[in-house]
């Protein structure tokens, strides 16, 4: 398999993660995360030839996503480089204001909480396993445990409200 | 259904819905133009850095030898300020680029922190220096292009010499600000 199309079959698996994350972190803002995701996927495209398996492919992805979250505030006014192709029908169809309303809520609440909680949350909300978290942020299983409980308690909280 | 599983369940609606805006083609070839982007721009500083030498041995080699006056001073204090300079950003990206975006994110933001550190002691230390070896050497050259220039092409060269140093000290303020406030974004960060 050559770099591209192993580059295709990572960016088809991964895309809407990456953006997920992405928006989870800048607190809902699409704009901002489709530019970082842009920036994740031009340094794994930058870096591909170097990843060794010595972890999970997507322990590695999620990796330079956090990192590219966490830099991307070094670059307040990023140029949009690759124009915004038409949204497809089906997108508008599915509109249901309560559903955005109550999505808005949870960006909210996702936005209060602090920067790496922020993180941690949306790869828990992303289905992703305790032990590849704590792999990707560079901390223990059971720190990583007591630390989604108490994001788990404040995110509930402010749902609540 | 506990609260939580709410915003799960909302979590997992939007999945759906969500388009990301690149597509893969175009992705690729910019990935390759920024790679290309980051290469001439090393080129470039490497260029720079090198032509700034180049001048700076060239000049006290033929102009100065052994005869030192503030012309010469003033000179030699603007060219080296200026080889400092390109050295300290040179070395700065060079810095920035080597800290691997692939390691986890406790250790990035550790290696981040710690460049963004460097950043503060060379804007509080190193550029004022900076600034000043510039400006003195400019102040040094007046007396010898009084004597030289016309009054007109003499008060052309002071305002736009004074205006280079505003604009200059402008964008370095600014900079600046935009740098420690990353820093402190960054001391926040509980991991």
């Amino acid at each position: 398999m050559n770099k591209k199309e192993q580059f295709a079959i990572i960016y088809e698996e991964h895309q809407a993660k990456v953006f997920r994350i992405c928006k989870g972190y800048f607190k809902g803002d699409e704009h901002t995360a489709n530019d970082t995701v842009q920036e994740v996927f031009i340094k794994i495209w930058q870096h591909l030839e170097s990843f060794r398996n010595e972890s999970r492919i997507s322990t590695w992805i999620y990796r330079i996503t956090l990192n590219c979250c966490l830099l991307h505030k070094r670059k307040p006014a990023v140029k949009k480089e690759i124009p915004m192709p038409e949204l497809p029908d089906a997108i508008q169809v599915d509109y249901n204001p309560i559903r955005e309303e109550q999505l808005k809520k949870m960006y909210t609440c996702i936005g209060q909480l602090e920067a790496t909680d922020r993180l941690i949350i949306t790869m828990i909300l992303e289905g992703m396993d305790y032990g590849e978290i704590a792999d990707i942020i560079g901390i223990t299983g059971d720190t990583l445990r007591v630390r989604i409980h108490r994001i788990k308690k404040k995110l509930t909280n402010c749902v609540q409200l | 259904m506990t609260s939580f599983d709410t915003i799960q369940y909302l979590w997992n609606q939007q999945s759906h819905a969500i388009k990301v805006s690149s597509r893969l083609e175009e992705l690729i070839e910019l990935a390759e133009k920024k790679t290309r982007k980051i290469k001439i721009r090393q080129y470039w500083n490497t260029a720079i850095l090198g032509i700034s030498i180049l001048l700076f041995v060239w000049y006290i080699a033929v102009f100065t030898g052994l005869r030192a006056s503030w012309f010469h001073a003033g000179i030699l204090l603007m060219l080296l300020s200026l080889v400092l300079r390109v050295v300290i950003e040179t070395w700065s990206l060079v810095t920035l680029n080597r800290i691997d975006i692939r390691t986890d994110f406790r250790n990035y933001t550790r290696h981040i922190t710690r460049f963004y550190k460097s950043r503060k002691m060379i804007h509080y230390v190193a550029t004022p220096l900076i600034l000043s070896a510039y400006t003195t050497g400019f102040l040094l050259l007046l007396p010898a292009f009084k004597k030289s220039f016309s009054t007109a092409f003499f008060v052309y060269i002071v305002i736009s010499g004074g205006c280079f140093l505003v604009v200059f000290t402008f964008f370095m303020i600014r900079e600046i600000k935009k740098e420690i406030k990353m820093l402190t974004f960054l001391r926040d960060i509980d991991i």
